[in-house]
């Protein structure tokens, strides 16, 4: 790195906050994860405004840097580009504030997961996303990968408990985000983004009361598939567990080896099952838990007696990963993620894969949301092995995602796992992917080349052997991203693409029925060759002043059900469907949507109908159609993933300006909502000076750069006075 | 089945520089350091500053690197190695157990063979530490000087900071200095005789810093009637080993190996819990095969590791009874790291304070934290160290209770500096002075 660029980082944060000595670099050039690069100079800032500072600097200079947490991820996340700077983010450690009452806290990124706890013991809250490497991980980084942990199956993952942050932008300047606000949901966007939007230099998270009651469970089954029935059975009855956890013979022997958690030997499986909440109702649940386990075969039922044998079998969950790692140099950690129903078959296929290629492999599984881990052991040191381990959990990850998984169901994508995408996104989704990165990075310096597949794979790789660093020049990586499209107002678009047929099919006014999908299709390139608005019918029309000339669409012909999993409590359904109707069909097998509001479901989400229970939580799969007529997908038929960016967020309470939701996975729940609705005050808009406003801008011209659709939302003035 | 263990290769074909085969047992423990991360923020030096570097992790990676050689200047990692607290926590919270404060040991006598440790620890290491008739004169003025309040002038004009930052740290922290060390007080003790019960071992700290703790220890053995004396112990080695001086650590340990075979079925006793683990890992001075005799060593080591105590460990063993503790007194208890991790000792400390009725004890916060004071670390990164000091005193003025104990002289020398720092009045104490107060009416 130049010289004078490290001088003018010294001034700017103090030459005590970079370093630059070859050991230094060689130190931060690894994370957990197989991947290294040699950085060219390290920061570590202590205040926001020194990241800004820092920010600034290396966008005048065209430095690509990167965020860097504990440096726990598995992927690759906080490798930088070689020669580029890494922020480490240690030293802003600071909890700046806990509100017992409105339950939430304010942190600093480089908190530390496990401190953060500690801290709210005494108010008798907790913050519920526990990664079993929360010892060491930090809430940015936690935020960065979107992390889960083994009590998410009940609780959520990071995204859940996120309730807004402060970001310093890759130009630099400062933008600060809830999920309170009215436009789209930011917040949503900025975690698991890997730190390629923006660097989080504030997180305010939500917080839960400590449960009444624990009970901890470790039950052992003659085979996986028994285990996985148990699970599926223990779901199906209405118990929610916090914790669901698979752990197969392989993993239960290397742990029981070191950690002496107690576990039994020689079984095929092992389930760690864990309920909290009211004692009355934790007791009831308990018993039905042992009948369920037993009628599928589980014995040798324990139940921890107290806090510290609940904490023994703990550690022996946590110590699965650590006590594989034991028996080599390298621990490649597999994070694929299938419906839960079709972890049996994953667990074969996966099985075979290693067996054929001789590799030692432990397997755990968050089973309750169909999260698995293979942790295949080697030797980094000897090329041949480690270019077979990883094929191997590519390999792997093929698997999950042909059952109808996603490649990452916690740990996410950096460099490890990029090409990979181009399994789950089709072309287009992609593109949508690539034009965010661009709308906020139109330089492609902050943490470039992860988590997108690039055109082609520059060499990465840190050569063991040598200590020169490699000069990369940041456009090396940004020539690869696609050029950004014009982003011109409605009048620019050009004509080229639409279909004219499809023009002479539009009426001049009044209300357009859609058929099916590909109508709405033809409908949108038409309207768009047109330039003419286009609304949703029960959207544009309570709220919004319509211009003549505008297209209404109502959609409420779409109506298939594409697929409902009962086992796995998903429902995928196009949406035009009233709530009653959906209630009609699910009712029956007393499984519930906890989502309220009139008109058709599309309606609900685009306009964001109930602020609680959260929307946002519930969408785990979403379909639109653009204005360019193109269909995108975000998200998959799983409770967890954090494969791409969660786009689908933006969509909820967009009011349809950004395309038209057709179709959405929902997540189902065994029991009615237990919290009252809060209904969204609408239509939403922001006031005043708003530096949002400009982001919201960008957002809608990724999506609608043409600006047709509901073009009256500009999130800039009321609209209608409430 | 289990899954076996790769078989780490055969190092000879690695283009490492390895040559000796401690290098070699070395470097397979810097293999098992997966880079998982799981120790760094348990790391007091990487708590204080932030800098991966100064984790358990970039240390042995950073090791490693040097052993494989492909760090050109290994020095350039010298302050990783250097920083290091040897507390061991990091160990305690690693699955794979890397040895890191063992390996930190080795990696300073790797670098600092052409380094050189602090001057003043290299003079006293190879000439003092060996020879008690020397050090005693020596610590004498240096000490007298203090207590004169020369020191105090020296350090005012800056004269001690130009000769030696790290002297005048350590002036600053000893506020008080004994005229008379533990072996001119303890005089009226008994050499042990050859078939005593219990050796005390006089350890350098409560020998020349704090005689008040080893004379409160002999108390407590008078009082409980077992027969025991002392033998001519020189220092156990443990600054040796610290910085790196292993030839100078083993030579210690011989010259005490020998003398404590004197007395084959003592118990050695020591009241200070740093060198009590030295003493118990004895054993690992020599491991290295190509030491000559090293494996006739290691076994006279053993025998001796198996027979020392530390002094909570001792009590609790025996069953030691207080009653004449009957003030009403509420204590917080600091774990010396190498009562912790070298020994792990946490619970006899706490059981036998709890046991006594006047006494209410509170566990500290972050209890499993090191102090900062790591022997000689205090004066040698008096930053760092500072950092972590002041973390750990918040921590024990947060138990608002009217004292904290310890079991080890530089813990509590550094936490009577802490609390001073912090301007609080609460009271740190040996565990022998606040089990056996002095006498008032002697
Ligand atoms: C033993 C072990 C167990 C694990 N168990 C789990 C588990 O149970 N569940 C799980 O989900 N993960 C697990 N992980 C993976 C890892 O701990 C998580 O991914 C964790 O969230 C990473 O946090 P970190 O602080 O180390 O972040 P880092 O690894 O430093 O960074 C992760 C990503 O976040 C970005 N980032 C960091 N800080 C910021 C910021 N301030 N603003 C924006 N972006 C930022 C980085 O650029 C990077 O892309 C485990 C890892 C290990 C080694
Ligand atoms: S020392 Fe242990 S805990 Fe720390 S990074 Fe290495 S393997 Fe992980
Ligand atoms: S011994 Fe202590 S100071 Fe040294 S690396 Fe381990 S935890 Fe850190």
């Amino acid at each position: 790195m130049n010289t004078h660029f490290v001088k003018r980082l010294q001034k700017e944060i103090g030459k005590g906050n970079v370093l630059d000595s070859p050991a230094s670099l060689l130190i931060y050039s690894y994370d957990s994860g197989v991947d290294k690069a040699l950085p060219g100079a390290v920061v570590l800032p202590q205040t926001a405004s020194q990241v800004a500072a820092v920010v600034g600097l290396a966008r005048r200079e065209g430095i690509p840097f990167v965020a860097r947490g504990a440096g726990t991820n598995l992927c690759g996340c906080t490798i930088p580009v070689p020669g580029g700077l890494v922020i480490h983010l240690s030293r802003m450690d600071r909890v700046l504030k806990v509100d017992a009452h409105r339950r939430r806290a304010v942190v600093e990124p480089g908190v530390v997961n496990l401190r953060l706890q500690k801290v709210l013991v005494p108010y008798g809250l907790t913050y519920a996303p526990d990664p079993a490497s929360q010892k060491a991980c930090t809430l940015g980084g936690n935020a960065g990968t979107n992390a889960g942990g083994p009590h998410c199956l009940k609780h959520g993952i990071t995204t859940h408990h996120v309730t807004g942050c402060e970001v310093v932008l890759p130009d630099g300047t400062f933008l600060r985000t809830s999920i309170d606000d009215p436009g789209y949901d930011l917040t949503g966007l900025f975690v698991g983004a890997e730190g390629t939007l923006g660097i989080i230099t504030q997180i305010e998270v939500g917080l839960l009361p400590l449960p009444e009651d624990v009970r901890t469970f470790l039950v052992s089954y003659p085979s996986i598939e028994a285990a996985v029935q148990s699970v599926t059975d223990i779901i199906s009855s209405g118990i929610v567990p916090t914790a669901l956890e698979l752990m197969d013979r392989v993993t239960v022997e290397a742990v029981e080896e070191f950690v002496h958690a107690g576990y039994p030997r020689g079984v095929e499986a092992v389930l760690l099952i864990e309920v909290d909440g009211p004692k009355e109702r934790i007791r009831r649940e308990s018993e039905k838990l042992r009948e369920l386990c037993q009628k599928n075969g589980g014995g040798d039922i324990r139940e921890a007696q107290n806090e510290r044998e609940r904490e023994k079998l703990w550690e022996g969950r946590r110590g699965s990963y650590p006590a594989m790692a034991r028996l080599a140099p390298n621990v490649l950690v597999e994070d694929g993620v299938v419906p839960r129903t079709r972890l049996p078959e994953a667990v074969k296929r996966i099985r075979a894969i290693a067996a054929r290629e001789g590799i030692r492999m432990g397997l755990i599984a968050h089973a309750g949301d169909g999260n698995l881990h293979p942790n295949m052991i080697f030797d980094e040191r000897n090329p041949e092995e480690t270019r077979l381990v990883r094929a191997a959990g590519y390999e792997m990850m093929k698997v999950c995602v042909e059952l109808g998984g996603s490649i990452s169901g916690e740990h996410g994508i950096g460099i490890d796992k990029r090409e990979a995408m181009r399994w789950l996104f089709t072309p287009q989704t992609l593109t949508v992917f690539r034009k965010i990165k661009t709308a906020f990075d139109p330089d492609n310096l902050c943490n470039p080349d992860k988590l997108i597949p690039v055109a082609e794979q520059p060499g990465r790789g840190l050569d063991h052997g040598s200590l020169a660093v490699p000069v990369a020049a940041p456009s090396q990586s940004s020539g690869t991203l696609e050029a950004p499209e014009a982003r011109g107002a409605p009048s620019q678009s050009s004509g080229t693409l639409e279909a004219p047929e499809a023009r002479n099919e539009l009426p001049d006014s009044g209300v357009l029925p859609i058929q099916n999908v590909e109508h709405l299709q033809r409908v949108l390139r038409g309207a768009r060759a047109a330039g003419r608005a286009v609304f949703l019918k029960g959207l544009g029309t309570k709220g919004f002043p319509i211009p003549s000339g505008a297209l209404i669409l109502a959609l409420d012909g779409l109506k298939s059900v594409v697929d409902y999993d009962k086992e796995n409590f998903t429902l995928s359904v196009q949406c035009g469907w009233t709530l009653p109707e959906l209630g009609a069909l699910i009712g029956p097998h007393s499984q519930f949507l906890h989502i309220d509001g009139g008109g058709t479901l599309g309606g609900i989400l685009s306009a964001r109908a109930s602020l609680k229970p959260r929307l946002r939580d519930q969408v785990i799969g979403m379909k639109c159609v653009l204005s360019d007529g193109q269909l995108v997908e975000f998200g998959a038929k799983v409770m967890k993933n954090v494969a791409g960016y969660d786009a689908a967020k933006l969509f909820l309470g967009a009011w349809g300006s950004l395309g038209v939701i057709t179709e959405v996975t929902l997540r189902l729940f065994p029991f009615p909502p237990e919290e009252p609705f809060v209904k969204n005050p609408r239509p939403e808009t922001s006031r005043g000076e708003d530096p949002r406003r400009a982001i919201y801008q960008k957002i809608k011209n990724i999506f609608d750069p043409a600006g047709i659709m509901n073009p009256t939302i500009k999130w800039e003035e009321p609209t209608v006075a409430r | 089945m289990p899954v076996e263990p790769i078989r780490f290769p055969d190092i000879q074909t690695h283009p490492a520089v390895l040559t000796k085969s401690i290098d070699k047992a070395h470097y397979e423990d810097t293999l098992h350091c997966n880079r998982c991360g799981f120790c760094t923020s348990s790391c007091p030096t990487y708590i204080a500053t932030g800098d991966e570097g100064l984790s358990p992790r970039g240390r042995n990676q950073a090791f490693r690197a040097v052993l494989e050689g492909r760090l050109k200047d290994p020095a350039e990692a010298e302050r990783f190695f250097s920083t290091c607290l040897m507390c061991g926590i990091c160990t305690s919270v690693c699955f794979s157990e890397v040895p890191t404060a063992e390996l930190m040991s080795a990696a300073r006598g790797t670098v600092m063979g052409k380094q050189g440790e602090p001057w003043f620890l290299k003079i006293s290491l190879r000439f003092f530490l060996p020879r008690p008739g020397l050090l005693e004169p020596m610590l004498k003025i240096l000490f007298i000087g203090k207590r004169i309040g020369l020191s105090g002038v020296l350090n005012r004009i800056g004269f001690l900071r130009l000769i030696s930052s790290q002297l005048s740290a350590a002036d600053e922290m000893v506020d008080s200095v004994p005229v008379r060390f533990l072996r001119d007080r303890v005089r009226p003790y008994p050499p042990a005789a050859r078939d005593a019960d219990v050796i005390h071992f006089l350890a350098c700290g409560p020998n020349y810093l704090k005689p008040e703790v080893g004379e409160a220890t002999a108390r407590i053995l008078k009082r409980a009637g077992v027969r025991f004396g002392y033998v001519k112990n020189v220092c156990c080695g443990l600054p040796g080993t610290t910085y790196g001086d292993l030839p100078a650590a083993r030579a210690l340990a011989q010259k005490n190996i020998e003398l404590l075979e004197d007395h084959p079925n003592a118990v050695i006793l020591l009241d200070d819990s740093s060198c009590a683990a030295s003493v118990k890992d004895y054993p690992a001075l020599f491991r290295d095969q190509e030491l000559p005799s090293g494996d006739d060593w290691r076994r006279r080591a053993e025998a001796v590791s198996r027979r020392t105590r530390d002094l909570s460990e001792w009590l609790v063993e025996k069953g030691i009874q207080f009653p004449h503790l009957t003030e009403t007194t509420s204590v917080t208890y600091h774990d010396p790291c190498k009562a912790r991790y070298a020994q792990k000792i946490v619970h006899p400390p706490r059981a036998l304070l709890s046991s006594l009725p006047a006494v209410s004890f509170r566990e500290l916060p972050e209890a499993e934290q090191c102090c900062g004071a790591g022997g000689t670390y205090c004066f040698a990164q008096p930053e760092i160290s500072r950092a972590v000091l002041d973390r750990k005193a918040g921590n024990v003025i947060s138990t608002k209770t009217d004292g904290v104990l310890t079991s080890s002289v530089s813990c509590l020398l550094q936490l009577q500096f802490g609390l001073r720092r912090l301007g609080s009045a609460m009271r740190a104490l040996h565990l022998s002075e606040f089990l056996s107060p002095p006498d008032k009416n002697r």
